[in-house]
């Protein structure tokens, strides 16, 4: 790992988890990615690339090892300093995890709550500038048109721009994207998938992704981390993973 | 025949009718009780006083509208400010006894559910009579009476509608650094708001009813009107309170049918 | 899912100005909410200052009522037979008013009543009536009728029952599926068969569940019905109020609610076998 030295944005260093009902999930996981990088994170479901993701930002606590943002220790951080952290990683989920009743604008808003304090959000007052940064990253992912509209009056391709745009309101470091394209139809994905990879690049943000597709991870991602049974099996440039090697991963032909 | 046994056991019906024999001496013991010990049929009269005893709340009189549509809306006004204080009295209720975000569960949790239990088998009489004791006669006794009484219902309600969340908006709002606090105002209002609100309008629906016998234990309202002219022997007068009870009460379940279905 | 279409370009500012006329709508229809409220306490005469006074009151009163209730109040003849006097009058009315709900509810469904015009008016009526005029009400309608005692109790018992359950069993009726019900039909059955044979069964589970809570409500009525002279242990709640004997109206209190709790554990458990 020294070859990333000094460039790298995230470090995790022999991650382990294992949940209460007994399932091993990880068996020490160490994967890093640069500045800028796109990492695709592949393997089966129930590989543990969801748990990975949630062990990052400490949605999911775990049993050992260490996790770096930049030089900042994650996995050492008091309640109220993870808390802090967390609003320098952004994270986008497989079901959008959107506040139906709500509308576009305000789930945007809602990306903005580590930062404001109780009676604003109590109040559900923002500051101009928030509104406005909202506003902003609505035009950037394509919703602006449907601000006002509730979450739950969208399709699935517009409620993952939301999410996406309130992933980025909180002006993150790091991108965590949990299987961003599993609930929706493939060319809306794939659209969703370029959509990420444009705004990631534009604003010069890392993002690690996990995606069952491997079409999808080979398309759009720089790098590839392949999972298996909660260990990494195999990773590499994207370019680098040909038939052979996949079929191996999956032990599966494709 | 035999055959027939076999595919229809009989097992199951001699318990049965055990059961149905039992349900059966406990009724006819009722009726014994009631109708033979307890009852002095003299007392009750041959079925011309009774009749005689039924025309006297006929016909209705009218003569003092103006008095009783005052009452109709006292008795209106405290079902809907006793509801409106169940309501906020039934949020920390709730938040208690809502197993997901309770405070602290093992204090906190049987301290709400125990709350629920005493509100709700407590009849709302025995709340006003507690409360026209501590604070006289007058509406306010009865708008207490009908929030304590209501809190039970109202926070079961609310607690099961919490513990069965979404929380995929939870875990953004968690994953974005938000507190608890923020995942409770964020996460948890918005999805159980409707249901709160369907919650209300039945409770209200509900109380309108309460309301009006809440008066007969000193509450005011209809309910106080209604024991004041059958203490005074005015029986046409109280026939007519009865008939305004029941336009209220059947206003009420309209209003509150058409604004639930509203809702969802 | 389909895509809803988007509202007409609009920049950040009248975006903005957009989200806060909405942020104004709701804080105004607070405020005229919580005028309305004022306004009715204003209106009913309550004031509210002695509201904070009451705790002291209602402190000594709670002390009375429950701190020390008399114990030994429950040791009477008369207080015993009262119980057993409630459950009397709670079994009755729940046996009775069930018992009248089963044609009441047939007759008051709209998908099943045999008769349109005559009966369908009757089962509605009938719950209707006795939901909306409150319980201790038609108690105290009785008492003038009847007398005191536990037969104008019972009777509202019965009234009590057919209110509470009448209207959920008519709705039980109006949720069966009518297959089963043409069915029957078509095999030549009249109304009362078809009754038996297509609608029983299908409501059976869900009357009986009803019945159980009919039970519950019922009896908790029976409970208080006393107090205006309708029988059962009511009766010790304004004999004890009126003479200021708060020891003993707490123990009453006391016996009512372990009343009421043992009721409902037995109608839980009831439920559980049945389930």
């Amino acid at each position: 790992m020294a070859q990333h030295n000094g460039a790298e944005a995230l470090r995790c260093e022999n991650v382990h988890k294992t949940y209460q009902g007994g399932e091993i999930a990880l068996k020490g996981v160490s994967i890093t990615a640069d500045k800028k990088e796109f990492v695709g994170l592949i393997g089966l479901s129930g590989s543990g690339k969801s748990t990975l993701l949630r062990c990052i930002n400490r949605l999911v606590e775990p049993d050992s090892g260490k996790i770096f943002l930049g030089d900042k220790e994650i996995t050492s951080l008091n309640k109220k300093q993870l808390k802090l952290m967390r609003r320098d990683i952004g994270m986008i989920f497989q079901e959008f995890n959107l506040i139906n009743r709500m509308t576009v604008l305000q789930n945007i808003l809602s990306g903005r709550l580590g930062y404001v304090p109780l009676w604003r959000s109590t109040l559900r007052k923002f500051a101009d500038e928030d509104l406005e940064k909202a506003v902003e990253i609505s035009e950037l992912v394509g919703m602006k048109p449907y601000l006002h509209k509730r979450a739950d009056a969208l399709s699935g391709g517009q409620r993952q721009r939301v999410g996406i745009a309130r992933a980025l309101i909180q002006g993150p470091r790091l991108l965590l994207v949990d299987e961003p394209t599993s609930s929706l139809d493939p060319a809306i994905g794939r659209d969703v998938m370029k959509e990420v990879r444009r705004i990631s690049k534009e604003l010069g943000v890392p993002v690690l992704i996990s995606i069952h597709d491997v079409n999808l991870a080979l398309d759009f991602a720089d790098r590839i981390v392949a999972m298996r049974d909660g260990e990494v099996i195999s990773e590499g440039e994207a370019g680098e993973f040909n038939q052979k090697r996949l079929e191996d991963i999956y032990q599966y032909k494709i | 025949m035999a055959e027939l046994e076999s595919v229809i056991p009989k097992k199951s019906n001699l318990k049965r009718n055990i059961w149905l024999l039992a349900f059966a001496l406990v009724f006819v013991w009722s009726v014994w009780g009631i109708f033979v010990v307890e009852t002095k049929w003299s007392n009750v009269g041959t079925i011309a006083q009774v009749l005689r005893a039924i025309a006297r709340f006929f016909p209705p009189n009218w003569g003092y509208v103006l008095e009783l549509g005052q009452a109709t809306f006292d008795t209106f006004l405290i079902g809907l400010l006793g509801t409106f204080l169940s309501l906020v009295l039934s949020i920390p209720v709730a938040w208690f006894a809502a197993h997901n975000i309770s405070p602290f569960v093992p204090i906190c949790y049987p301290v709400g559910r125990f709350i629920m239990t005493i509100s709700r088998s407590v009849h709302e009489v025995v709340w006003a009579l507690i409360f026209v004791a501590a604070l006289g006669l007058g509406p306010f006794a009865g708008i207490l009476a009908l929030s304590l009484r209501s809190i039970g219902f109202v926070s079961k309600m609310t607690a099961e509608q919490i513990e069965d969340i979404d929380y995929r908006p939870i875990e953004a709002i968690r994953a974005a650094g938000g507190s608890r606090i923020d995942e409770i105002l964020w996460g948890i209002i918005p999805q159980i708001l409707p249901q709160f609100i369907g919650t209300a309008i039945f409770q209200w629906d509900i109380n309108i009813r309460r309301a009006t016998i809440i008066g007969i234990v000193g509450g005011g309202g209809l309910g106080l009107l209604f024991s004041i002219k059958m203490q005074a022997y005015q029986y046409s007068d109280a026939t007519a309170v009865l008939v305004a009870i029941l336009v209220l009460v059947l206003a009420g379940e309209y209003i509150s049918t058409k604004l639930r279905s509203m809702i969802s | 899912m389909e895509a809803t279409k988007p509202t007409q370009p609009l920049n950040v500012v009248e975006h903005l100005e957009e989200h806060k006329k909405r942020r104004f709508f709701y804080f105004l229809s607070g405020i005229g909410v919580l005028i309305l409220i004022f306004w009715s306490f204003y209106y009913l005469n309550i004031p509210l200052a002695r509201f904070f006074f009451m705790l002291g009151p209602i402190g000594h009163k709670i002390n009375q009522l429950f701190i020390w209730p008399d114990f030994g109040y429950i040791n009477n003849l008369g207080m015993l037979q009262s119980i057993v006097e409630t459950f009397q009058m709670g079994i009755f009315g729940t046996f009775v008013g069930l018992a009248l709900c089963v044609p009441l509810a047939w007759f008051a469904s709209f998908n099943m009543t045999p008769n349109k015009i005559l009966l369908y008016p009757l089962g509605r009526g009938v719950i209707i009536g006795s939901r909306s005029i409150y319980e201790l009400i038609w108690a105290i309608l009785f008492t003038m009728i009847l007398g005191f005692g536990p037969l104008a109790g019972s009777l509202t018992c019965v009234l009590a029952t057919i209110g509470f359950s009448g209207k959920l069993m008519t709705e039980a009726v109006e949720a069966i599926d009518m297959g089963p019900v043409e069915a029957v039909r078509a095999s030549g059955a009249g109304e009362i068969e078809t009754f038996f044979w297509g609608v029983l069964p299908q409501v059976q589970t869900s009357w009986t569940g009803i019945g159980i809570y009919g039970w519950d409500s019922t009896f908790r009525m029976a409970t208080i019905m006393g107090y205006v002279g309708a029988g059962g242990i009511g009766m010790y709640l304004r004999e004890t109020i009126e003479m200021l004997e708060y020891e003993k109206t707490g123990m009453t209190l006391l016996v009512i609610i372990i009343l009421v709790i043992i009721s409902e554990i037995s109608s839980a458990w009831a439920r559980n076998k049945l389930s």
